[in-house]
């Protein structure tokens, strides 16, 4: 029986103020963490995503939009760009390869992309890495498709199978491409980007599935079997976006500036490192907002414990003058009190913890099928532990205000009992 | 041997109001049982405190055990309380969260002296502490009960075997049966002073309660400050 024990004891006969008070100060730690965590994975993964890409080329809009959704498949594009203008434009000498990506269709909450195969040799991620083929090869014929890796593996796909498209984009489809099924012939490597969540098709197969459609509709009446596709012309009159690569970075802006001068048609050209960084520029406050939001809710939850504290302390004047009585120092009261806190901040801080990595194993799987993020559960950075390690000391810093009332309480009180 | 020395004691609660102690000399020696009664508000409790050394004289000095109280620190003065004192409130008087096994080994915690008594005399602190909770009748399967178990007079007993662990030199009573039927008041009394004697303590028992001052040796009475 020590000091620990007496101090346990006592708070277990408090229990259900004990147990509120450590929920309390549990959800403001695991708020933080989990708040910090979204940030710092959403970041990262945002600046994994594409690597190597000079330029995106897209219909005028907001740079931003179409960063996100040529890269990110967040949102919709508003506008195309015409297939002849794209070909033009890249035939420039400055230009060292192109990829030409058409959006549109989905297939179970999937987005389906329809590209060239140099998609596959161009595309970069975190730093220069390359696609990888995982099992199968590259879509060859038109109504080949190539399967993201979390496609493959969610929907539990193998190579082989037949696979329908939906035309638009969500969950519960509008229209199914059912007339024109894709089979599987290749499954990616894990990304952990946004082409984890993708199919990948040929532009041809993209214009075959689409060729008895116009501006977004199916023209009734009207069946065109695949086999009479494959006898059709294929080539795409239009496409959502361009990833394009020059042949030397000083180009870049010449190029751009080219673009966004384009007169057939409202084009534009984005750096994608920059505009990425536009986009954290905005997203700045609201991330200082939250933190700061964040630590307010643990400053609360402090101050919260200290007023459970300070309020219980009337009821535990015997308790206090029988140890007194006892012959406990005044000064043992103070640290019973310390105990007491610094007894709630250590286990609300583990019980944060825990509970963070429940909210993040819940939110992971919201962020992923929402944005393609996948969140870590990593060990805190940093500044969250130095804010963990604050956390814990206040606690038992804020138990001598307590600590110093039951004091001078035990002092005025005597041994004399008066309830 | 005195255990206990007052001399030329003054107390007020308040700065410049009128004394509500005045106790030119009062003496307890060792293994003497002194009865202090008055009326309520007469500052019986107080003087217990003084005593007690949880508050400081206005002038005058208080002895225990050899050691001037009012000269030397809070932190000595709580050492020698847990030392050679007993103390029993009227009520109330046990850790609600602690078992009755528990809290009679409370006082061995704060002295090391008492631990070593209650050792040495019982071979285990548990020991010591089964041996007086069967001296007061506390029967042995509450124990280990939690303490809102047992009854008021049950509790008493308890707090008496709490004072008695580890032979402390002095015993400090403030109408510990105040709350007890009076079949308790004489069973507790009877063990209280039988006790007491077993081990050598000075015993100060305070009461309004004048029937009481027949267990005890000698008595003391606080009047109405005038
Ligand atoms: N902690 C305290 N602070 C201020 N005044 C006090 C304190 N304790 C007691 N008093 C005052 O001192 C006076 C004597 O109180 P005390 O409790 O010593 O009397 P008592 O003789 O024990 O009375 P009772 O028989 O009712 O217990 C009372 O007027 C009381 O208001
Ligand atoms: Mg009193």
């Amino acid at each position: 029986m020590n000091w620990f024990h007496i101090a346990s004891q006592s708070l277990l006969n408090r229990k259900t103020t004990a147990l509120l008070t450590l929920f309390m100060l549990a959800i403001s730690i695991s708020l933080i963490l989990t708040v910090d965590r979204i940030r710092v994975d959403t970041k990262e993964n945002f600046s994994n995503t594409l690597s190597g890409t000079d330029l995106i080329l897209g219909a005028r809009t907001g740079s931003l939009n179409l960063l996100l959704y040529s890269v990110f498949r967040i949102g919709n594009a508003s506008n195309n760009i015409g297939w002849a203008s794209y070909l033009e434009l890249t035939e420039n000498e400055a230009v060292a390869w192109a990829v030409p990506i058409s959006l549109g269709d989905s297939h179970k909450g999937y987005k389906v992309v329809g590209t060239t195969t140099d998609y596959f040799k161009y595309y970069q991620f975190s730093r220069g890495q390359s696609l990888e083929i995982y099992q199968g090869k590259a879509f060859e014929n038109v109504f080949d498709v190539v399967l993201g890796y979390q496609v493959a593996k969610k929907l539990g796909y193998q190579l082989g199978e037949q696979l329908v498209l939906s035309h638009g984009i969500g969950n519960t489809s509008f229209k199914e491409h059912d007339d024109k099924p894709f089979s599987v012939v290749g499954i990616l490597k894990p990304t952990g980007t946004p082409v984890d969540q993708s199919l990948h098709i040929s532009l041809e197969g993209m214009s075959a599935i689409h060729i008895n459609w116009r501006n977004g509709f199916e023209i009734p009446g009207m069946n065109i079997t695949a086999e009479q596709a494959l006898q059709m012309d294929l080539t795409p009159k239009t496409i959502t976006a361009a990833l394009i690569g020059m042949k030397s970075r000083i180009q870049t802006f010449q190029f751009q500036r080219m673009v966004n001068d384009y007169r057939n048609e409202p084009l534009m050209a984005i750096i994608p490192g920059a505009t990425l960084a536009e986009l954290w520029q905005m997203m700045s406050i609201a991330e200082q907002s939250l933190l700061a939001i964040s630590a307010m809710v643990i400053v609360t939850g402090l101050l919260g414990m200290m007023t459970v504290i300070l309020a219980g302390l009337n009821e535990r004047r015997r308790e206090m003058a029988i140890l007194r009585a006892l012959g406990c120092p005044a000064s043992n009261i103070v640290l019973l009190l310390v105990l007491e806190a610094g007894f709630y901040g250590l286990s609300g801080l583990l019980l944060g913890y825990g509970l963070h990595l429940f909210w993040v194993a819940i939110a992971s799987n919201l962020m992923m099928s929402l944005y393609g993020i996948e969140l870590s559960m990593n060990l805190p950075n940093l500044t969250m532990l130095w804010v963990m390690t604050g956390f814990l000391v206040s606690s038992f810093l804020i138990g001598i205000v307590p600590g110093i009332k039951a004091y001078r309480q035990s002092l005025t009180d005597g041994l004399t009992l008066r309830t | 041997m005195n255990t206990i020395v007052i001399d030329n004691l003054e107390f007020s609660w308040s700065i410049g109001a009128s004394n509500l102690l005045t106790i030119p000399e009062l003496k307890v020696a060792k293994g003497e049982h002194l009865f202090v009664h008055g009326s309520s508000g007469t500052g019986k409790s107080t003087l217990l405190n003084l005593i007690s050394g949880v508050i400081l004289p206005d002038s005058g000095t208080i002895e225990l055990m050899g050691a001037q109280t009012s000269s030397i620190n809070q932190r000595r003065r709580d050492k020698i309380r847990a030392n050679h004192i007993g103390y029993i409130f009227q009520q109330f008087n046990l850790l609600p969260y602690l078992s009755v096994l528990q809290n009679v080994l409370m006082p061995l915690k704060f002295s090391k002296s008492r631990k070593l008594n209650a050792e040495k005399n019982h071979n285990s602190s548990e020991q010591a502490a089964i041996h007086w909770l069967n001296e007061l009748n506390i029967p042995s399967k509450l124990h280990t009960a939690p303490i809102a178990k047992l009854s008021v007079g049950q509790q008493q007993r308890v707090a008496a075997a709490r004072a008695l662990i580890g032979s402390p030199d002095i015993i400090i009573a403030d109408e510990p049966t105040s709350s007890l039927d009076q079949d308790n008041v004489e069973n507790f009394m009877h063990t209280l002073i039988e006790e007491s004697a077993i081990i050598d303590a000075s015993i100060v028992f305070v009461s309004h309660d004048k029937t009481l001052k027949k267990y005890f040796d000698k008595d003391f009475e606080l009047r109405v400050a005038k």
